[in-house]
């Protein structure tokens, strides 16, 4: 019987190794005290549990979180202890279609555009950055994809007035700071 | 003379075709434009494109040696097929940085689509959709735009075409492996590793 040499590498790629799933983690929001990253699969898989992440400056959280896109999302701590109230407010409850739609739900169910973590950077990095950035006066949509980018120097030179809460040139020169520092 | 209306159809076109793509191009880092003496790359971040704002990043070599840098904040007036740039940075050949203001001023620069190569490549991609943009420049960069033009220099020094040079340049090693296994000589394949390195 032949088989489909596709087949037939996945076969081969199956054993010890296989139940590993290759992940990719998305940096979808945050503010200054906390960063939500998302770990999702590169493959759909009906086995997956739905995680992600949440970098204080104490250091990672994991994070659980169950719903769907119509009602929004419900997220718990995964060790449970010291309990779900230590969760941001904007990370207790998400919402979903029928509330008013938020920048979690869009990142789930698919409406954002992502910003995906490369390989080469770590999440920490990237959330450190992230609050960095926020706590130096940008708003948290240019934060994220400065935070993500490899070179983030030409986009803090095209920041605008609308990207920052105080003044342009001195959100630039703190934002410049940060990833130079690196 | 019917050859060129599809094209004149287009440019009609490109304005709203750029606002509704703006929406679905995924954001980072893309080169749109490299031969040996230099590349130019064009960032996409969500809220700079809502502000009509594209952050542009230049490198310039000379046999294969970087000669410099730019960096400039451009806007884009697709109907007339201009991009107009404001310098925001600019080092030298040991990228220290250079003095560019001119009177305080920081110099502005014109990228014309009808004066072809580099310009065109420029106007074409920010006023391109989400198809055309990845047409052109495939996928946002892996590395940092350093890294990516210094890589498409050392490939074109190996003898390396522009097109795999580019697909090769834009990439980590680890998706650029199966691209140099099946489409490098095995005779430069060491050295194409080693250039994506950037050793």
């Amino acid at each position: 019987m032949r088989i489909a040499a596709f087949c037939a590498l996945a076969l081969l790629a199956a054993g010890p190794g296989a139940a590993h799933v290759e992940t990719r983690s998305f940096l979808v929001t945050g503010d200054e005290e906390a960063v939500l990253i998302v770990t999702l699969p590169w493959v759909a898989t009906v086995d997956w549990e739905n995680r992600a992440t949440l970098w204080t400056a104490e250091g990672p959280v994991a994070l659980t979180y169950e719903g769907e896109c119509d009602l929004g999302f419900d997220w718990r701590r995964m060790e449970r202890e010291p309990g779900d109230a230590l969760l941001p407010p904007w990370l207790r409850h998400t919402a979903g279609w029928y509330e008013q739609h938020g920048h979690v739900g869009d990142f789930l169910c698919g409406n954002a555009r992502p910003a995906m973590i490369s390989r080469r950077m770590h999440p920490r990095r990237v959330a450190e950055r992230f609050r960095a950035l926020v706590a130096a006066g940008l708003r948290p949509e240019p934060a994220r994809g400065i935070a993500i980018a490899s070179d983030g120097a030409p986009l803090v030179d095209a920041l605008t007035e609308a990207d920052v809460s105080g003044a342009l040139d001195e959100a630039r020169e703190r934002a410049r700071a940060i990833i130079v520092q690196e | 003379m019917t050859r060129f209306l599809p094209l004149f159809l287009l440019l009609l076109a490109a304005p709203a075709a750029a606002q509704d793509a703006e929406e679905a191009t995924p954001r980072g880092t893309y080169l749109v434009y490299a031969d040996p003496a230099g590349s130019a790359f064009v960032s996409i971040e969500e809220t700079l494109v809502d502000s009509g704002v594209w952050p542009l990043s230049f490198f310039y070599f000379q046999d294969g040696a970087l000669q410099g840098t730019a960096r400039m904040r451009a806007t884009a007036d697709c109907a007339a097929g201009v991009v107009s740039g404001t310098l925001t940075a600019a080092t030298g050949p040991g990228e220290e940085a250079l003095p560019y203001l001119e009177n305080g001023t920081a110099p502005s620069f014109g990228f014309d689509r009808a004066a072809g190569g580099g310009d065109e490549a420029i106007v074409a991609f920010v006023c391109g959709t989400r198809q055309s943009r990845l047409e052109q420049a495939q996928v946002a960069i892996a590395g940092t735009p350093r890294q990516a033009a210094g890589a498409y220099a050392a490939l074109r020094a190996l003898g390396i075409d522009d097109g795999l040079a580019r697909s090769l340049a834009i990439r980590d090693l680890r998706t650029a492996e199966p691209l140099i296994a099946s489409a490098v000589p095995q005779a430069l394949q060491a050295q194409v590793r080693m250039a994506l390195l950037g050793l």
